[in-house]
C-alpha cells in the first residue's frame, strides 16, 4: 500500500516519499530511514543484511521492546571502549568512511545517534546475559528469550502501519 | 546480541511496499539533501495545518537546507505528541530556484474509539462487555486496535460458554476526525449448558455441594461464574476449621461442544483442632501467637512460625530457657496440632552495669540502658541495648567498638510467692581507636563541578567517621546527579584506614554517564485547556535536564490544578548520544540525550453538581412568653452546588451554591401583626456565586470575587444580608496564607427579640446598615488533618476595618485572633492534647445621629436646635457572641455573656470582646469510637476594655467521637460550673449536650 501510495503519489507531481512512519512500538516510532539503516549498516546482528525490509522491520519491533524494558532496570552503562569497538566494526561493515557517512546522513542520523543505539544494543546484551544465563544451552536460551519477547509483546501496544 | 527470530504476526506488515520504495526511495533522500527548503507545507486530511503547536514541532524551516536528521526528529516530536499516527514526507524539486526543495508533511490523525455501539443478541449487559475492553484496552483504544476488540469478546464469550462466538468490527466516523465509533456486531451462538455433574471426596454431601456451586443440569458452563462459587465454598470450609480443603472443577465437553460435564474434586481435609498443652499462655494471647484461625492454614511454615511465637513471647516475660514444639495427630478424622510451651525457670534482672568506657561517659550511656533491676529478664532485650551502645560508639567514630554483654546467672531466689534466678548484666566494652576523616577526595566530577558535590558530604575532613553517613553521602551526591538529569550516573566510595586505625581517607568516584535533558515538552490531552496553562506548571524547561525532583514537581503541580482526572508524564527517546564537546578530538566524552517529555492528561468534567441534605438538631433560645427559653430544635437543611471549572482554559471557575434550612422563626418583639406566628419555613437560607481567578496578571496569588444573599435566623435576631466581596489570597508554602479582601454589603436585623428601650443605639438607628469593609488576614495551618488534627498549630489574625470614608454607614476595626495547638502525647498508645485561645476586639468609630421621631421628623432640643444622638456601637452583625459547640460547651449557641452582654429576659446583644479558651484530652480511637474530656472558659464582654479574667464563665465536659468518613462525629456534654441566675429570676441550665460534625476545634 506504501508503494502503491508513493507510486501514485509520485505520477501524480506530488513529490517523492522520503520518510514516514512504520511502526508504533508503545510511542515510540520505527520509520522507514530505520529500516533502511538497520538493512545498510546491518544493525540487527541476528538479521542478515540482505534480509527484506519486513524482517528488518520485525526486528526493530522487537528491539524496541527489548530496550523498553531494559530502561526500566538501567543496566550499568557500557564503556565507552566496547561502544568504540562496536562503532568500528560498524563502520567497517559501511565499506568506506565517505559511504557510511553518506548512509548516516541519507536516513538522518549521526554519529552521537548511533553511538546511542550501540549503547542500547549492549545494554540490552547486558541485561539478557544477567536475566538469561549463558550456561544454559543456547537453544533453550533463546526458547526462554523468545518467550519473554512475545509476552513483551502482549502487553505492549504495537502499531504497524502500512498494511 | 542475542535477537529471536521475528514473530509471524509482524512479518505480515509492509512488505514488497518496503523493499520496493527502500530502494527508489534512497537515491532520491540523496539527490534532495543539503538543497535549500523553499516551501514546508504541513497537511491533515487534505487540509494545511497552522497550529502554532504542531507549526513549532516541524524542525525543517525554509531558508535552511534539507536534512533528514531534522526530519527524523520532528517525526519523534509529532508521534510523541499521541495525536498522529501515520506520518510522511514527501519532497520535490523546486521550479523557483534549482537547488530548492519543497516538503510536504501528511499527518494522518490518531483515531481512537470514542463509541463502542454493541448490536446483535450480546446474552451479557452492554456495562459488562464494554467493561471488558475496557480493562483490557483502555477507555478509548485507538482504532487500529479494533481487531483487539474482537480477540477481547471472543475471550469473554469463550470464557462463559460461548464456544464459538462470531464478533465483527465495523468503524464508523465519529462527530470529529480523532474519534471514530466502533460498531460490534456480535453472535455469540449456542451456549454450552451444564448435562450432569458429579463430585468426588470422602465424606462430602454431593448433593449440597452442587447447589453451594449452582452446577444444575442444564445451567449455563459459566467459568468465572463457578470460580467465583468455588472460592466461596473452599473459604466456607476454611472458616469451618478445614483449613487444608481444596476444591477443583474440570469439565469434559461433547463433540460439538454443546453440554459439559462436569467433576468436582472436593478434599476437605481433616477438621483442625488447636490444643495447647504445658505451661499456661494467656487466652487473649493464643491467636495472636497461633494465627492459624486468622491465616485460615496449617502450613508447616505457619506452625513452626507459631512454636517461635510461643517461645519467644516466654522468655520476654523472663523464662529465658523457654521453648515450644508441636505435634501434629490424626484422630478420628480430626487434625489436633497439639503446642506444648515449657518455660523453665524465671529470671529476673538483678542489676546492670558498664565497663570498658573511657572516651564515652556514663551519662551518655546510661540513658541507653532502660533496663530496671527487679524486671523479667529477656536476652533480646539486653541484646538491643548493646546494639544501642555500640551505634552510640559508631556515631562516635569508633567503628571498631565492641559492645559485648556478660550475663551470670545466680541461684534461684524467692520473693514473694514466685521463685526466680536473678540475672546481673554487665556490658563490656572495647572501645578500640577512634576515626577520624582524612582527606576527602572526589574524582569524575566533570559535568558538575567539585563545588557543588562537596557541600552534599557529610563525611568531611575531621568529622568522626561513621559508616552509615558514607551511605548518606552517596545516595546525595547520586540525587545531586539525577536531578541534574545523569539518570545512570554512578557513585562509588574507596575507603583507605591508616594503621593505627585513627585517620580514613575516603576517595570518590563518579561516574557521570550521559546527560539527558528535555528536547520539546509535548502536552496532549487538552482539549478546554489553554497549553499555556500548562507549561506554566511544568518545571521542565526545553535544553535543561531532565531531573527527577523537576519530573515529581511538575506531576504535583499539575494534579494540584484540579482540572485533569489523570496527569501522566512520560519521556520520549529520540535522537542518540551527543558528543559534550563540539571539538571532534573530543567526540567520545558522550554526554547527553534527548528526550522529549510528554505532558499526558485527561481532562476532568467542567462541570460538577454536587447536593446533599442533613438534619442539624441542637438548643436555640427562643422567646416563651417574655423569657428566653432553651429550646430542643430540629432543622432539616439541603444544599445545591454547580461549579464549572476551567473556563476559557485558563482555570477559571465559578461557582453557585445555595443552602436552606427549615427552621422555626419568632416574631419580633416589637411584632403588631396577629398573622404572623412565626414557626417553621425555608427562613435561612444562602446563595452565594462566586468567580475564581487563578494568578491574575500573572501574580502569585488567587483572586476570588463572590457575590452573596443570605438570610439567618440567630437567637435574638435574624437578619437578611446581600453583598460582594472581593478576595485576594496568597500561600507563602504550605502552611501560611495571607489575604486581603474587601466586602460592600446591607444588612437587615428583623425579628428582634431584645426589647426596643435596652436595644443598643446603633441597632436602633441603623436596623438596615450598609457596610464597606477592608480585611486583612494572616493565617498559619500547619495541622496534619483539618477534620481530626493530632499534630501541628493554627495561628491567624484578622482585622477588619469599616470607615464611612469608604462608604460605611457606621465605622468600626474588628480583629479576631486565633491560636490552636495540637500535640500527641509521649505514650504507647496516641492521646492527642489540644488547646487554644481565641480573642476578639472590637471598637466602634463615633458618630452623630439627628435624633428623629416615628414619623422620621427630626426631634427639637429646649434650644430649638436639632437634637442628636452619638452611635459608637459595632453593628449587630459584626459583635461577638460565644456559647455552643464550638466555643464554651456548658453553654448552648451565643447565651454566654455577662450581665452587660444579655438581657432581662436572656436574649444576647452580642459584644464588644470576646474571649474563648479551650483545652482538650482526646483518646485513639478503638473500633472507630474515641473518646474525649475538655475544658472551656470565655466570655463576650460589653466593650473591649471590659476583658477580664474574672468574669471568665467555666464548663467542663466529655464526649464521644465516631471516625466516620466525612470526619469525626462527636457527642458533647458539656457542664456549666458556674451556673449563675439570670436577670429574670431563672437559673442557667446545667447541662448542655451538642452533636455534630468535626472536632470543636
Amino acid at each position: 500500500m506504501i508503494v502503491a501510495l508513493s507510486v501514485w503519489m509520485t505520477l501524480a507531481g506530488q513529490g517523492e516519499l522520503i520518510e514516514r512512519t512504520l511502526a508504533i512500538v508503545s510511542g515510540q516510532v520505527i520509520t522507514l530511514s530505520d529500516v533502511r539503516l538497520a538493512q545498510q549498516l546491518g544493525l540487527l546482528p541476528d538479521i542478515d543484511r540482505s534480509a527484506d525490509a519486513d524482517t528488518v522491520l520485525a526486528g526493530l519491533i522487537e528491539r524496541t521492546l527489548m530496550l523498553r524494558e531494559v530502561e526500566r532496570y538501567a543496566p550499568p552503562e557500557p564503556a565507552d571502549t566496547l561502544v568504540a569497538e562496536e562503532l568500528d566494526r560498524v563502520r567497517s561493515r559501511a565499506g568506506s568512511a565517505e559511504t557510511f557517512n553518506r548512509t548516516l546522513q541519507a536516513n538522518g542520523f549521526t554519529d552521537g545517534r548511533l553511538r546511542g543505539w550501540i549503547r542500547d544494543d549492549l545494554r540490552i546484551r547486558s541485561y539478557l546475559s544477567q536475566r538469561f544465563a549463558v550456561t544454559a544451552a543456547e537453544s533453550n536460551r533463546q526458547d526462554l528469550i523468545a518467550d519473554w519477547v512475545a509476552d513483551l509483546r502482549r502487553r505492549a501496544v504495537v502499531v504497524v502501519l502500512g498494511r | 546480541m542475542a535477537l529471536v527470530r521475528p514473530s509471524p504476526v509482524v512479518l505480515a506488515a509492509v512488505a514488497l511496499s518496503i523493499v520496493l520504495s527502500a530502494g527508489s526511495a534512497r537515491a532520491d533522500v540523496i539527490s534532495f539533501l543539503g538543497r535549500t527548503l523553499v516551501d514546508v507545507r504541513i497537511e491533515v486530511n487534505g487540509a494545511a495545518l497552522v497550529e502554532p503547536g504542531i507549526v513549532q514541532l516541524i524542525e525543517t524551516r525554509v531558508g535552511e537546507p534539507l536534512s533528514m536528521e531534522r526530519v527524523r526528529e520532528t517525526i519523534e516530536h509529532l508521534v510523541g505528541l499521541g495525536r498522529f499516527e501515520d506520518i510522511r514526507v514527501f519532497a520535490e524539486g523546486s521550479s523557483l530556484r534549482a537547488d530548492g526543495v519543497a516538503l510536504r508533511w501528511v499527518l494522518v490523525p490518531l483515531q481512537r474509539i470514542a463509541v463502542i455501539e454493541l448490536a446483535g443478541s450480546l446474552g451479557f449487559s452492554a456495562a459488562e462487555l464494554r467493561t471488558a475492553i475496557a480493562d483490557r484496552l483502555g477507555a478509548r483504544p485507538a482504532a487500529s486496535r479494533a481487531s483487539e476488540v474482537v480477540t477481547v469478546l471472543t475471550d469473554f464469550y469463550v470464557q462463559r460458554g460461548y464456544r464459538r462466538p462470531q464478533i465483527g468490527t465495523r468503524l464508523a466516523a465519529g462527530s470529529r476526525t480523532e474519534v471514530a465509533t466502533l460498531v460490534v456486531s456480535i453472535d455469540p451462538g449456542a451456549r454450552t449448558v451444564i448435562d450432569g455433574a458429579m463430585v468426588r471426596g470422602e465424606n462430602v454431601n454431593s448433593t449440597a455441594v452442587l447447589s453451594a456451586l449452582r452446577l444444575e443440569r442444564g445451567r449455563p458452563y459459566d467459568v468465572p461464574a463457578i470460580d467465583a462459587r468455588v472460592q466461596d465454598y473452599e473459604t466456607g470450609l476454611r472458616d469451618a476449621g478445614y483449613y487444608e480443603a481444596n476444591v477443583d472443577v474440570a469439565a469434559t465437553f461433547s463433540a460439538d461442544g454443546s453440554t459439559a460435564n462436569v467433576t468436582v474434586d472436593v478434599d476437605r481435609g481433616p477438621l483442625v483442632r488447636v490444643v495447647f498443652a504445658g505451661d499456661p499462655l494467656p487466652e487473649n494471647r493464643r491467636d495472636t501467637l497461633v494465627p492459624i484461625r486468622q491465616e485460615r492454614s496449617v502450613d508447616l511454615d505457619l506452625l513452626e512460625d507459631a512454636s517461635r511465637n510461643i517461645a519467644a513471647f516466654l522468655r520476654q516475660q523472663g523464662y529465658r530457657a523457654a521453648a515450644a514444639t508441636y505435634v501434629r495427630e490424626e484422630r478420628s478424622g480430626e487434625m489436633v496440632l497439639t503446642f506444648t510451651a515449657t518455660r523453665g525457670p524465671l529470671h529476673r534482672l538483678s542489676a546492670i552495669d558498664v565497663v570498658g568506657n573511657s572516651a564515652v561517659a556514663d551519662a551518655d550511656i546510661l540513658p541507653l540502658l532502660p533496663l530496671e533491676p527487679g524486671e523479667a529478664f529477656a536476652d533480646n532485650r539486653v541484646a538491643t541495648v548493646a546494639a544501642a551502645v555500640t551505634e552510640l560508639y559508631r556515631v562516635r567514630g569508633f567503628a571498631r567498638a565492641v559492645v559485648k554483654p556478660e550475663i551470670v546467672v545466680q541461684a534461684e531466689q524467692t520473693t514473694g510467692d514466685a521463685p526466680f534466678r536473678p540475672v546481673t548484666v554487665r556490658l563490656m566494652i572495647a572501645e578500640g581507636p577512634r576515626t577520624t576523616v582524612g582527606a576527602v577526595t572526589i574524582r569524575g566530577a566533570t559535568q558538575l563541578s567539585e563545588l557543588r558535590v562537596r557541600p552534599l558530604l557529610g563525611l568531611i575532613e575531621g568529622r568522626p567517621f561513621y559508616r552509615p553517613q558514607l551511605d548518606a553521602d552517596r545516595d546525595a551526591v547520586e540525587r545531586l546527579y539525577q536531578n541534574e538529569g545523569f539518570r545512570s550516573a554512578r557513585v562509588d566510595a574507596e575507603t583507605a584506614l591508616s594503621g593505627d586505625g585513627t585517620v580514613l581517607e575516603v576517595k570518590w568516584n563518579v561516574r557521570e554517564g550521559p546527560r539527558t535533558v528535555v528536547d520539546h515538552v509535548l502536552v496532549s490531552g487538552t482539549v478546554r485547556t489553554n497549553p499555556d496553562l500548562v507549561r506554566r506548571e511544568i518545571a521542565l524547561l526545553p535544553g535543561q535536564a531532565l531531573g527527577d525532583d523537576a519530573l515529581i514537581e511538575s506531576q504535583r503541580r499539575l494534579a494540584a490544578l484540579g482540572l485533569f482526572r489523570r496527569v501522566r508524564i512520560i519521556e520520549l527517546p529520540h535522537g542518540g548520544l551527543d558528543a559534550a564537546s563540539p571539538d571532534p578530538a573530543q567526540a567520545d566524552a558522550v554526554a547527553t540525550i534527548s528526550r522529549d517529555v510528554l505532558i499526558e492528561l485527561e481532562e476532568a468534567p467542567s462541570t460538577t453538581v454536587s447536593y446533599g441534605g442533613g438534619v442539624e438538631a441542637g438548643r436555640r433560645l427562643r422567646r416563651e412568653g417574655d423569657q428566653a427559653q432553651e429550646q430542643i430544635e430540629l432543622a432539616p437543611r439541603g444544599f445545591l452546588e454547580i461549579s464549572r471549572r476551567n473556563l476559557w482554559g485558563k482555570n477559571r471557575s465559578v461557582t453557585l451554591l445555595t443552602r436552606v434550612s427549615i427552621r422555626p422563626r419568632d416574631p419580633g418583639v416589637e411584632s403588631t401583626d396577629p398573622t404572623d406566628q412565626g414557626g417553621y419555613g425555608f427562613n435561612e437560607y444562602r446563595i452565594v456565586g462566586t468567580f475564581r481567578e487563578p494568578r491574575p496578571f500573572d501574580a502569585t496569588g488567587d483572586f476570588q470575587f463572590t457575590a452573596f444573599v443570605e438570610q439567618a435566623i440567630r437567637s435574638s435576631f435574624n437578619f437578611n444580608r446581600r453583598g460582594v466581596r472581593g478576595e485576594y489570597a496568597r500561600r507563602f508554602g504550605p502552611a501560611l496564607t495571607v489575604s486581603g479582601r474587601y466586602t460592600f454589603d446591607r444588612t437587615r436585623l428583623f425579628d428582634e427579640q431584645i426589647q426596643p428601650e435596652v436595644r443598643l443605639l446603633v441597632d436602633r438607628v441603623f436596623p438596615r446598615v450598609r457596610l464597606s469593609t477592608l480585611t486583612g488576614s494572616v493565617l498559619r495551618d500547619s495541622r496534619d488533618d483539618v477534620l481530626d488534627p493530632t499534630r501541628g498549630a493554627v495561628v491567624g489574625i484578622d482585622t477588619a476595618v469599616a470607615p464611612r470614608m469608604i462608604g460605611s454607614e457606621v465605622g468600626f476595626v474588628k480583629t479576631s485572633s486565633q491560636l490552636f495547638v495540637y500535640r500527641r502525647l509521649p505514650t504507647r498508645a496516641a492521646w492527642t492534647v489540644a488547646a487554644g485561645v481565641r480573642v476578639g476586639i472590637a471598637v466602634g468609630f463615633e458618630r452623630t445621629v439627628a435624633r428623629r421621631d416615628e414619623d422620621g421628623v427630626p426631634v427639637l432640643g429646649p434650644d430649638g436646635q436639632p437634637m442628636v444622638d452619638v452611635v459608637d456601637d459595632v453593628p449587630a452583625s459584626e459583635r461577638f457572641f460565644a456559647g455552643g459547640d464550638s466555643t464554651v460547651r456548658g453553654f448552648v449557641l451565643d447565651r454566654l455573656g455577662t450581665a452587660q452582654t444579655l438581657d432581662d429576659q436572656g436574649f444576647p446583644t452580642g459584644g464588644n470582646g470576646l474571649v474563648v479558651a479551650n483545652v482538650e484530652l482526646r483518646s485513639p480511637y478503638w473500633k472507630g469510637l474515641g473518646g474525649v474530656g475538655f475544658f472551656d472558659a470565655g466570655n463576650v464582654f460589653r466593650r473591649a476594655s471590659d476583658i477580664s479574667a474574672v468574669d471568665m464563665r467555666p464548663s467542663a465536659g466529655f464526649g464521644v467521637r465516631y471516625r466516620s468518613p466525612l470526619g469525626p462525629l462527636r457527642v458533647d456534654l458539656g457542664f456549666n460550673l458556674d451556673r449563675r441566675v439570670l436577670a429574670s429570676g431563672a437559673r442557667e441550665r446545667g447541662t448542655v449536650f451538642h452533636i455534630s460534625l468535626g472536632q470543636a476545634f
